[in-house]
Order: C-alpha cells, then structure tokens, then sequence
C-alpha cells in the first residue's frame, strides 16, 4: 500500500493547531484549551482520565462540536466555523469510540464507501473501483485478517473485527489527519499487538492523534503523550516525562 | 495431485480463504427456485391473464382492476426506495402519485371535452362548463397534447420530489420529524386541490374521460399490459440503482448517517435524489392509474391514502423490491374483497393488521421468503420448509384467486349456521383452557378471576341456543368460507412457525450455541465449503 507524502502545504504548518478553545455544554466547561499544536506527520498519544475532553477535543477538529470561543486549524485551515462534511473533504478520518460502521452491508462494502473521492449522485450510480483500490482494499484487510469474511454483513462481526474493520476504513480514505478514539478497546493483547504495528506503520506519512487508556499500548507506540484533565492540557512529553510529572500524577496515574 | 500454488496477490487469497465468499451467490437450488417463479409469475401476468380473459374465465373489469392495482404497485417501489433503503419514512407519496394522475387526467378530460352533454364546448372539460368557465385557463392548455403531457408525467412529480425533499432534508431533518413534515404537505395539496379555485375539478375531481378506456376489452388488456411493462421497466430502474454504489450509499444512510458525514459524503444530496425517483415511480403509477380508473379526486392524495401505502410496503416487507409489490397486492385485494364482504370492519382490519405487522411480523413476506431459502441452503427437511412455504402459497393463491374473481362460489358464501356455532363452542373451550394457565401466578385475586371467567366460558359452550346466538351475533359470522380457510392457515401456520423457532432455540441452548442469523451464515460457509 503506497502512501504518498504530502507535498502540498509547506512543511512548517503544523497539522492541528487549537487556541484559546473553549467548549461549554450549558455551563460545563468540557474544553478549556491554551493550545495544543501537533506537527505534521506525528503520531501524538493524548492520555487523560474519562471526563478529561479528549473526545470532545476530537469533536472539536472533527467538526462535530462547535467550539464557543478560540480558533481551530487543520493544516492552516481554520475550521472553527466549518461543518463535518466540509472537514472531513480537507483530509481528517475519525475513529469513533464505539465502532460506527454500517451493519447491513457486508466488511468489502464498508470498505469501499470509505474509499476517498467519488462522492457524487453520477460518480456512484455509474463507477466502479478500480483495480488497484480493489487490491489495495484486500492488502488492509489481509492485514487485519478479516480477508476471510469479505462478505459477511458487518453486524455479525466481532468487537474486535469491528474495530479492524473501522480502522481500515480509515486507512483506505487516506487522509492527511487520522482522530482515532481509543483503539486497543476491547481487544486481546494479541489484537492491540497489531493496531499499534498498523498506526505505527502510518507515523512517518500521516498525522495522527491518538485517545487511549491502556500504557502498554502508548508504551509500544513510543511517541510524544499530551495529558488532559478537566479540559485543560496537564502535561506534555514522552512518556515516561509524563508519568514522572508530579501533577499528572497526582490527576490521574496515581489513583 | 498437483501442488496448489500459494495464492500471491490478495484478491487470490481472498478467494481462497473467503470462508462466506460463495454466500455471495444463492445455493443453485434457490437460485433455481427464484428463477423459476419469475419465469411463471410473469408468463402467468404478460401471456396467461390476457387468454384467460379472451377465453371469458377472467371477467373484463377484473382485468381492468388488476392493472390498476400494478400501477400501485409502481408506487409502492418508489416507497420501498426511499423507506425500505434510504430509512426515509414519508407519508406524502400519494401526493406525488395524484400529481402523475392528474396531469393524465387534465389531457384525458380536456380530450373528451363536454362530450355527450353540450358538443359544442368540445375543448373544455365538462366539469368547468358546469362551473361557468367557457376559456380553457392557461395552465391547462399544456395539456391538450399527448406528449407534452407525457414528458409532464415523468418530470413533474420528479421535480416536486426534488424540490420539496430539497427544503426538508437539506436542514438534517430526519426520523419522526421528516415524516410530520411529509404528512403536513400531503395535508395542505389536499385542502389546495380540492378547493373549486384551482380550477381542477375540486372535490369531485377530474372525470368524464373516453369511455371506452374502462369499458372495451381492447383498451382495457392494452392498458394492462403498458402497466405491467411500465412495473418491469421501473423494477429494474430500481434493481440497478440499489445494486449500485448509490443503493449502497443509501443503505449506510439508513444505518448510520453520522458516519458518512466524517466519510466526506453530503447524505442530504443522496436522499434527495431518492426522493425525486421515488416521486417519479409515484407520478408514473398515477398516469396509468387515471385511465383505467376513470376519475380521480383529492381523496387520492389524502392523508390516510399514503399511511395506506405505506402498511403495504410494511407487510410486504423493505429490503427487497418485490416485497412491495407483493404487499400492495395483498392489501389492496385484501381491502377490496372484505369491504364488500364486511363494509364496516375493514378499518379495524386494516389497524389490527399495521399492529401485528409491526410486533409479530416485522420483517414481512420478504423475511419469510429469506428464512424459506435459509432452509433450502442448509438442507432443511422437507416439513420445515413446508411449514415457512405455506403462508406464502396461501396467501399468493388468495390474492390471485381474488384479483381474477377465480375463487369457487361455495367458499364465497357464509359459514353455515351449525358449523359457525360449533367453531364458536370450540372456540370457547380453548378460551377456558387457557385461562387456566395463570393458575399458577402468586397473587390470589389473579387465580380467583381466571378460574371464574374459565368457568364462564365452559359454562357458555355448552349452553345452546339464545346465547350462543347473542355471542355469534356480536363476531360478523356473516364472513364467507374464504376467510375463514385463510385465518385457519395463516394462524396454524403462524404458531407451527413460533412453535418451530422456540425449539430452535431450545435445542440451539441446550448445545451450548447462541441462535441468530450468524449461526446458519456459518453453516452456509462449512456446507458448502
């Protein structure tokens, strides 16, 4: 599966910026942020107890929560005020906490409705995949080894299998900046084995952020950890920076 | 035996290790199976309805309401698009349906002129002669020719489709809301068209159309037959969509739509789209439904006409095209034959049927179809498979025998007195026995009521006479032998199939498996394998 670098935006722009954001929800604040900057290509582990608003900072990249104050930029675009649809076109794939794919249609189905371009009325009344997406369709599944169940109906997939198969649906779209939301949830050791080969494998050519709960897992992906708590960045550094700063142990690790 | 090479690129391994590849394509029997109805079902409709008429076995009118009843049936596909795929409940189709009618009625009307009451006003319809309008208004003058009222037909509806699903669903509306939204359009066409202003015939419509299009035999088959040609064309119209990645598209906006906004897709576009088609399919059944009905009226477009179509496609089961089709039949003969057989009651029918539809049989004749090829793939016995086919059988023969007035004159005929009273006597023996199931619930008041009323009904069933005749009285007996073979099928049928899944489940519990869908999708794998 190659994967080409992308050369459009200089090299310097750093891939999410968030300043000063604010989300509330009635009062709330679930999101206080200064800022918090990932540059391009970096894989970036945001670790924080449940409540902290990691989710709610992916919702805010993503377009799904609007933030009240602050600005929000993807690859130098600001798109504090943009909707989902607008985003998800600019290059951002995100991986939902509970596996969101369609049930009805079957593992190759799903993949093919994630494959990028191709989002018109005419395009899918008359298109057809092309060879080389058809193959590099099966090489992710292969890798995941859900190649066997190509045309099983998604709902009768396990936990495990759903989250694959979601996260393959990411792959394939290709996207400049990858949200995934807890990955290793729900997975054998066997399986969180795997994911973080397949996210490591996208560090040098992708941007992605990463929400996660379980250190064995942030430990094999051996890159720089930003800590939440009460929608506020605590910390910031590898990790074992973080899980020496004192703070941070205090908030969550020491519990 | 020759080595097999190790498969290289991954669409090799994929057929190789795909363990439900082969699920993709039916078992031959099944496939076997489907093809051989679609051969005799549409021999049946396209060669042998036609002869049975020419013959004089199937009467003139009854072919004339068999095609109208296959323009429904265009109408009803265009609702298993948007509802059955696209999960869009909307209750404004036979909006789109009167708009197809009434623009075939406005060329028809205009055609035939004053007719036979005042010649000379030829070039208006009768209707606004009566109404002192002596200039055909400019609206109508499109109408006057074949083909601009033809193109009309198909882009009109379509357009309304389009703009209306436009304004609605470009704001993410969706679930309950859409459908209210729906409901308060077809709502305010009704009170726009039936008012005398809109110079469309108000309340009474558009009629007074050339007779001989629902009386001479040759209109009457040449009608039927463009109706079911029309009925294919639009099937396949909506097999290549559905089998398209749109039909795809549609299906995910079904079941999750958020995630095809983070996909990049815009999913209002996609819906919109199906909305448009299936108001064209709506205006198509409505420009063959004209002719062969003779008038149509703002009654057409009412509310409680859309619910209607909509209970069909939910019978005959979404997910599947033919689903609606066969559903529409089924109710629409359904509704015929009991009005004239039971008048009052049929709207009590009509609601117990929409309840059961959705509590006991959700998934309708297309569910019941699927678990028959289930069984036919794993190789089920023979009794098994029989016992998922009847309903099907018994229902297709009642809705055929119906329809072309075929049914024998002895099941057309009441119960006779003596057998009604001795089912009724039956009836209640059941009743007490079980009523005294509760008997072994905690609470004494529970115990005492049931076993009072269980004596009640003993008592009653062996009392004869005046009170059997009071009870027989209160339940219609006046229903004809047909209905009452009908019921006693499907409800045999019904607890045989209930009876058949519990143990299933029972054995499947007793094995130590969980029961589902997944289970036999796996046996499909291992059998065939």
């Amino acid at each position: 599966m190659a994967i080409a670098p992308d050369s459009s935006a200089t090299d310097d722009t750093p891939m999410v910026a968030l300043t000063d954001v604010v989300v509330s929800f009635d009062g709330f604040k679930a999101l206080n942020i200064n800022s918090f900057v990932v540059p391009r290509n970096q894989l970036r582990v945001v670790i924080g107890p449940n409540g902290a608003g990691k989710t709610t900072m992916c919702d805010v990249i993503s377009g799904k929560t609007r933030s009240a104050s602050g600005k929000v930029e993807v690859n130098g675009v600001d798109v504090t005020r943009m909707a989902d649809v607008e985003i998800a076109r600019l290059g951002v794939g995100r991986k939902f906490q509970t596996p969101t794919i369609f049930d009805s249609l079957t593992v190759y189905e799903n993949m093919e409705l994630a494959l990028p371009g191709r989002r018109g009325i005419w395009k899918n009344l008359f298109g057809q995949e092309s060879a080389e997406q058809r193959e590099a369709i099966l090489a992710i599944l292969d890798r995941v080894h859900l190649i066997s169940d190509l045309y099983t109906p998604a709902k009768y997939l396990s936990h495990g299998q759903r989250q694959w198969l979601e996260i393959s649906m990411l792959i394939i779209a290709d996207p400049k900046l990858l949200l995934v939301d807890e990955p290793a949830a729900g997975l054998t050791d066997k399986e969180t084995e795997l994911t973080a080969e397949l996210l490591n494998e996208l560090k040098g050519h992708h941007t992605l952020i990463v929400i996660e709960h379980d250190m064995d897992f942030v430990r094999r992906l051996n890159t720089r950890v930003t800590v939440l708590d009460n929608g506020q960045v605590l910390a910031d550094g590898t990790l074992a920076e973080v899980q020496a700063n004192a703070a941070v142990i205090e908030a969550y690790l020491g519990r | 035996m020759p080595d097999t090479v190790e498969p290289a690129t991954a669409s090799q391994k994929a057929f190789a290790s795909s363990k439900t590849f082969l699920a993709r394509a039916p078992d031959p029997n099944v496939f076997r199976l489907r093809a051989i109805i679609v051969i005799v079902v549409l021999a049946f409709f396209f060669i042998g309805v036609p002869i049975l008429n020419v013959a004089g076995v199937v009467q003139d009118y009854k072919v004339n309401i068999l095609g109208k009843y296959l323009s429904y049936a265009i109408l009803a596909l265009g609702i298993d698009l948007i509802w059955g795929y696209t999960g869009l409940l909307s209750l404004c189709q036979a909006l789109f349906f009167c708009i197809g009618g009434y623009i075939m009625a406005m060329h028809l009307s205009v055609a035939q002129g004053g007719g036979d009451v005042r010649p000379e006003y030829n070039y208006i319809p009768q209707f606004m002669f009566f109404n002192n309008v002596k200039v055909l208004p400019l609206f109508w003058t499109p109408f006057t020719s074949m083909t601009l009222t033809l193109i009309a037909g198909f882009t009109l509806p379509a357009l309304a489709g389009a703009t209306f699903g436009f304004f609605i669903l470009r704001s993410r509306v969706r679930g309950v809301y859409f459908s209210i939204v729906t409901q308060a359009l077809a709502w305010a066409a009704f009170l726009l068209i039936s008012r005398n202003e809109m110079l469309l015939g108000g309340t009474n419509g558009l009629t007074n159309f050339y007779k001989p299009m629902i009386q001479a035999r040759s209109w009457i088959i040449g009608l039927y037959l463009l109706t079911l040609v029309m009925l294919v064309l639009a099937y396949l119209l909506c097999f290549w969509i559905v089998r398209s990645r749109l039909g795809r598209v549609l299906v995910a906006i079904r079941d999750k739509e958020t995630r095809l906004y983070f996909a990049g897709y815009k999913p209002y576009v996609f819906k919109v789209f199906a909305f448009a088609v299936a108001a064209m399919l709506g205006g198509v059944g409505g420009m063959l439904y004209s002719p062969q009905v003779g008038i149509i009226t703002p009654q057409n477009m009412s509310v409680e006409e859309s619910i209607f179509m909509v209970v069909w496609v939910a019978l005959g089961g979404r997910g599947k095209l033919w689903g609606a089709v066969f559903g529409a039949m089924l109710v629409l003969v359904a509704r015929s034959s009991l009005t004239s057989d039971l008048s009052s009651a049929w709207m009590v029918v009509l609601g117990a049927t929409a309840i059961c539809a959705v509590l006991l049989f959700p998934e309708g004749f297309v569910g019941l179809w699927a678990k028959l090829e289930r069984q036919i793939t794993i190789g089920e016995p023979i009794g098994r498979i029989l016992t998922t086919a009847i309903p099907i059988i018994a229902v297709s023969t009642f809705v055929l025998s119906e329809v072309l007035g075929l049914t024998p004159q002895s099941l057309a005929s009441p119960l006779p007195t003596s057998v009604s009273m001795g089912a009724l006597r039956f009836a209640l023996l059941v009743a007490a026995a079980v009523l005294l199931y509760p008997m072994r619930h905690q609470r004494l008041k529970i115990r005492i009521a049931c076993s009072l009323a269980a004596i009640c009904f003993l008592i009653l069933s062996f009392v004869a006479g005046p009170v059997s005749r009071f009870l027989l009285s209160l339940v219609t007996v006046s229903l004809p032998i047909k209905y009452w073979l009908m019921i006693a099928v499907l409800v045999v049928a019904g607890v045989l199939n209930y009876t058949q899944s519990r143990t299933d489940k029972f054995a499947a519990k007793a094995r130590g498996f969980a029961v589902g869908p997944a289970e036999s999708a796996a046996e499909v794998g291992t059998v065939k394998a």
